[in-house]
């Protein structure tokens, strides 16, 4: 007797009733998580997502892919935060068996949860973040499980803020390290072109000595008869006095 | 003079995404024999993009404000020294020892 493999699905509860997520006409695999409100549910990459993680949205009944990292071919999204806008979990390769934790915000996609975190100055040696599994009442706080030389070991990272390089509009070449509020200012940053992390100087210090000017601006002393005029001051602060 | 402000403007560096601005007394400059450490008591700007920034402090009766301006970009800071020869040891160490240096 030949038994069939068996496959998961990603499916949901509803007022009574039972709905398999599907993309495509193809059932996606098994969810992982659900928000607060019930409104998005997260699950496993296949196949029918392309190997994507994915969030599916109850009300529009449609899947929307997170994207991949290279050379990995599985993802599993395992928490969702209230607001439905940030997402973590981790991606493994099944060529190499390496695994990653992941993190997804609208701005930052299926992101390495590791190089986030460099991004953010945090040292990583000796320690690896994996299984990122969410957050907790919708704030940015993502618990998992941290392997280090003391063993495996829990963690939570609070993340209020994150450091972009930011490079103002219409001056590409002015950049500068800008912390912005997280997840939403750092999506509108990286949507306005920003980039994760400090920024990097390529440039070398200036070494021209700006010539400084200073002057008075003159002042108006009101006249008996209430028009005014304007009067130059009789003393002028030096500035160059200091200069030489 | 009580009541006007300063206007200060300065020449565009070319490699300059901003600039520092650096604010002391001429009484304590003078007193202290030009030690910037002592004198300086204010970074009035920490790199402004523009070349021009009104100052509305006035100086005690009897003293006066000096200013000196630097070019900064991401590799870093220019100097606050004049280039001249003239110029008696750098300044440069001696407002970064100040409490009120620009970062």
């Amino acid at each position: 007797m030949k038994r069939r493999a068996a496959q998961w699905r990603g499916a949901y509860w509803k007022n009574g009733a039972v709905k398999l997520i599907t993309r495509n006409g193809q059932n996606v695999q098994q969810a992982f998580d659900v928000s607060r409100d019930g409104e998005y549910i997260v699950g496993q990459s296949s196949a029918a997502s392309s190997n994507n993680a994915w969030r599916y949205s109850v009300a529009a009944n449609t899947v929307q892919l997170l994207g991949s990292l290279p050379s990995y071919d599985n993802a599993l999204t395992l928490a969702i935060s209230d607001d439905h806008g940030v997402i973590t979990g981790y991606t493994t390769s099944s060529a190499t068996g390496a695994t990653s934790p992941a993190i997804w915000t609208p701005g930052l996609h299926w992101t390495n949860f590791n190089t986030f975190l460099t991004a953010q100055g945090v040292n990583l040696t000796d320690i690896y973040p994996y299984a990122p599994i969410g957050d907790v009442g919708g704030r940015p706080r993502h618990h998992g499980i941290l392997a280090s030389s003391f063993g495996d070991i829990g963690f939570v990272v609070k993340t209020p803020t994150s450091i972009v390089c930011h490079a103002p509009a219409g001056s590409p070449t002015q950049i500068q390290t800008t912390v912005v509020s997280f997840p939403q200012g750092l999506n509108a940053a990286l949507a306005s072109g920003d980039t994760l992390g400090p920024c990097q100087c390529g440039a070398t210090a200036p070494t021209g000595i700006p010539t400084l000017t200073v002057r008075k601006q003159p002042i108006r002393i009101p006249e008996m008869d209430g028009a005014t005029s304007a009067r130059t001051p009789v003393t002028t602060l030096c500035a160059e006095a200091a200069r030489s | 003079m009580r009541g006007s402000r300063s206007i200060l403007s300065w020449s565009e560096i070319g490699a300059a995404t901003g600039y520092d601005l650096a604010r002391g007394s001429l009484a304590v400059l003078k007193s202290s024999n030009g030690d910037f450490s002592a004198a300086t008591t204010d970074c009035v700007e920490n790199d402004l993009t523009g070349t021009t920034r009104d100052d509305a402090d006035v100086p005690d009766v009897g003293d006066g404000f000096w200013y000196l301006i630097r070019a900064v970009n991401c590799g870093g800071s220019a100097t606050f020294d004049s280039g001249a020869p003239s110029q008696v040891g750098s300044r440069d160490a001696a407002i970064r020892a100040s409490a009120s240096a620009c970062p």
